[in-house]
């Protein structure tokens, strides 16, 4: 009975192409990422983390009496 | 560095606040209802009985009110909240006033007569039934418009920003938008058949893959992504302080993005659907770990060398516990979808109590701290009171304890008390009723955590009313920017830079990384045939149970009982016990179930081999007075389908539009289907008569009884739950 969940796909021809497509999108993706962020600039990351405290808004205070 | 040049001009800006404020007390509105409609569907399983005997009205039991919480949570609550945090940081991150006021009001009005659609339809029992895309077509189509605008307006003001790079908040915001579009779309496929209903596209498991595929990615697109877009934009506002890791928040986005499409599978575990597909689920969900823990401690790490001012700050407070939340939620979520965890917690109130610390903690303390932090700003006055505010992080922080740790503790037993055997191999607690009637005082104390968090939110409205009150408020905030204007030169730019700075090829690689995703899990199950093994005997539902089934749908009750046995010893022992009775459920079985039903919680017990357990009396009595059957139960009352006469006017199309999607009905069918109901109907009318004590007939004569019953909906509803599951029963010879 169990061959009712066990095979699904099994016997279809290439059907293990999807499992090792999966993979291969997945560790070469992540490489690609990885190599590049590793050469970004410092002072680039410095100037894209400031962004949003670019901008003045009125001071509240938030502090609990 | 780079070639391009770049020369600072000063420029006034007028930022829209009246749009930010229109979404922000929109966001507290529904967070007030939504969270009371959770309250009342809380209630009913803690007191059953006052319910059904005070407050029994059709419109408000609870699988037609599950739905309204959850979507009112969702896309009213957090969805407006999404809204308004864009609005506000969009501009100012982009220094430039959103592209089209007028859009922007189209977003804000059609996404709250959406919200109104799903009010006005939702407890009237016109739903899909398919979980967090239960809206009917035309809504469907009314949400794509309205995202469309949303989106459009988003990619007009990036285009025409002031500023040359897209902080990573942004990116957060594009993935939502294109994910989203895609998901809805793909899931809402439908076939009207009238203006208030309409069958799923996809049958079964290719149904199940899909909505699943969909539901879980609702999660992580409309509950995550844009709520780690305005983490990375209010936590560094907050903490007056950069974020921890730019780096980290560029593997964070891709990352997350990849592999987050991947994981819906994990909802499926130990179902029919293909054991690759629930690997490959698995794999994925168990990766997500990762990059979330990297967005948590992105924002935790945030606060490092401040985090003193935790203790002073209520909205740093609201932050971190959010993220916090976060965290907690993202390790117990690739838990959840290891196999051997999801035995057990899986259609328990596990279920209930992992997403409640995500909704409460993540999105609900997440929200609080924005409007917290917007309010005073935007009214050009201090807060009313920080110390309500303090006091309302407190209540909901000790609410969302009080609802999670017994919905934990009532999965858990949940869980285990169905997997228990004797020594001798039978079940220990054979009446699933013995389980549910242990689970009420956990019912009963998650309400009064879920009213804790509720009195929280009010103390927020009134703050906020009073604080508006006090300030003045500035519908077009002018401030004076120095802009960057950019002047593109040839030359070698840094990769991501290139990315970010070119908004349109930034959408076209997120929606080529989702999509990667989607496609590799969806295509071979949707295009291979042979995926979903035929059983010869499995047939089309007769015209009476197809009926029975769409009142099935409307009553909402695949919110408490499954129709999916898993091939595990304790599910079969319970659901299918006898060799004869079929066994654990195969996909096969459900190639005609458009919309596929197999629930995802069971309240109730699994309805997947209902038919023939009981007789039609049995049922007759359960759904007018379940109680009177099994005491203690919390299933509600359903005496209106008793008096009310079944309509089939849609009869015709119905199985017209069934044929349309392939399920062989014989040609011309749609004609005789009516006489085939009709004779059904009376066979099952009579069933009940006949067994019916004279005394209960009240003197009524036998054959006016069965002329009268015949036309009721709870015959149909009768007809379709003697049919399930029965196709491969083994038939006994009379």
């Amino acid at each position: 009975m169990l061959r009712f969940i066990k095979h699904h796909l099994a016997t279809e021809s290439g059907v293990e192409f999807y499992g090792i497509f999966s993979l291969m999108v997945f560790v070469l993706f992540f490489l690609v990422v990885l190599i590049r962020i590793s050469r970004m600039k410092k002072s680039t990351i410095e100037e894209l983390s400031n962004i949003p405290l670019s901008t003045e808004e009125p001071t509240i205070e938030n502090k609990i009496p | 560095m780079n070639q391009i040049k770049t020369t600072m001009e000063i420029q006034t800006i007028k930022y829209d606040n009246k749009i930010v404020k229109y979404f922000t007390f929109a966001t507290m509105l529904w967070a007030v209802i939504g969270m009371l409609v959770g309250l009342i569907a809380a209630l009913q399983l803690a007191f059953p009985e006052f319910f059904n005997d005070y407050l029994g009205f059709r419109y408000i039991s609870f699988g037609r009110i599950r739905p309204l919480h959850t979507n009112a949570v969702i896309f009213a609550f957090v969805g407006n909240g999404i809204f308004m945090g864009i609005y506000y940081s969009l501009q100012r991150l982009l220094k430039v006033r959103m592209w089209s006021d007028k859009l922007s009001y189209l977003n804000f009005w059609g996404w709250q007569f959406i919200i109104v659609c799903a009010v006005l339809t939702l407890p009237f029992g016109i739903t899909s039934s398919k979980e967090y895309a239960e809206l009917e077509w035309w809504i469907d189509i009314l949400i794509t418009l309205v995202w469309v605008v949303f989106g459009w307006n988003m990619f007009a003001t990036i285009l025409i920003r002031n500023v040359k790079h897209l902080y990573v908040a942004i990116w957060f915001y594009i993935a939502t938008f294109v994910t989203v579009a895609i998901l809805h779309i793909f899931n809402s496929f439908e076939l009207p058949i009238s203006f208030m209903k309409s069958y799923s596209w996809y049958a079964g498991v290719q149904d199940a893959l899909v909505q699943w595929w969909y539901g879980h990615n609702a999660v992580a697109f409309f509950l995550t992504t844009p709520y780690l877009g305005l983490m990375y934009y209010f936590v560094p506002k907050a903490a007056n302080r950069p974020v921890y890791s730019y780096r980290l928040s560029i593997i964070h986005f891709w990352a997350l993005i990849f592999i987050y499409i991947w994981a819906g599978p994990h909802h499926l575990l130990y179902t029919s659907l293909p054991d690759w597909a629930q690997s490959l689920g698995v794999v994925f969900s168990v990766m997500l770990i990762a990059p979330s823990w990297g967005g948590m401690l992105n924002g935790l790490l945030t606060l490092r060398g401040a985090w003193d001012r935790v203790r002073d700050d209520v909205m740093l407070k609201f932050m971190v516990v959010a993220l916090t939340c976060y965290g907690m939620v993202t390790f117990e979520g690739p838990l959840l979808s290891l196999k051997s965890v999801n035995m057990i917690s899986h259609f328990t109130d596990w279920t209930i109590a992992h997403v409640h610390v995500g909704g409460l903690g993540w999105n609900g303390m997440m929200t609080f701290g924005m409007i917290y932090w917007l309010i005073p700003r935007m009214f050009k006055t201090q807060l009313y009171s920080r110390k309500l505010a303090n006091q309302h992080f407190w209540i909901a922080t000790l609410g969302i304890i009080l609802y999670a740790v017994p919905m934990y503790i009532a999965g858990f037993m949940q869980g285990l008390s169905w997997q228990h055997f004797n020594p001798d191999g039978t079940l220990v607690n054979k009446d699933f009723l013995e389980i549910v009637i242990d689970m009420k005082p956990y019912y009963i104390l998650r309400s009064i955590g879920g009213l804790l968090y509720i009195i929280g939110a009010l103390m927020l409205v009134y703050n906020v009313i009073k604080t508006v009150r006090a300030g003045s408020f500035e519908a077009n905030e002018v401030v004076e920017v120095a802009i960057e204007k950019v002047h593109p030169s040839k030359g070698k730019e840094y990769w991501h830079r290139s990315i970010e700075g070119k908004p349109v090829r930034f959408m076209i690689l997120s929606i080529i990384v989702v999509a990667i995703g989607g496609l590799a899990e969806i295509i071979p199950t949707i295009a291979v045939k042979s995926n979903v093994p035929t059983i010869s005997s499995v047939k089309p539902y007769s015209p009476l149970e197809l009926e029975g089934r769409d009142i099935y749908i409307r009553e909402g009750c695949n919110n408490c009982h499954s129709q999916m046995i898993r091939p595990l010893r304790f599910e079969t022992a319970r659901y299918a016990p006898t060799p004869e009775s079929g066994g654990y459920t195969k996909a096969g079985e459900h190639v005609y179930d458009h919309p596929f039903l197999w629930g995802s919680k069971r309240t109730g017990p699994d309805l997947a081999r209902e038919g023939g357990l009981r007789g039609n009396l049995w049922h007759y009595k359960h759904m007018i007075d379940p109680k009177a059957l099994s005491p203690g139960t919390v299933m509600p009352a359903y005496p209106w389908l008793r008096d009310d006469n079944l309509n089939t006017s849609l009869l015709s199309k119905k199985i017209e539009a069934m044929q349309t999607m392939g399920v062989p009905y014989p040609k011309g069918y749609a004609n005789k289907a009516k006489a085939d109901l009709d004779e059904q109907a009376i066979k099952i009318a009579t069933d009940i008569v006949e067994n019916t004590p004279k005394i209960a007939l009240n003197g009524q004569d036998k054959n006016a009884k069965i002329d009268e019953l015949k036309q009721k909906e709870i015959i149909a509803l009768i007809a379709y739950l003697q049919r399930m599951g029965t196709d491969i029963k083994v038939k006994q010879s009379k």
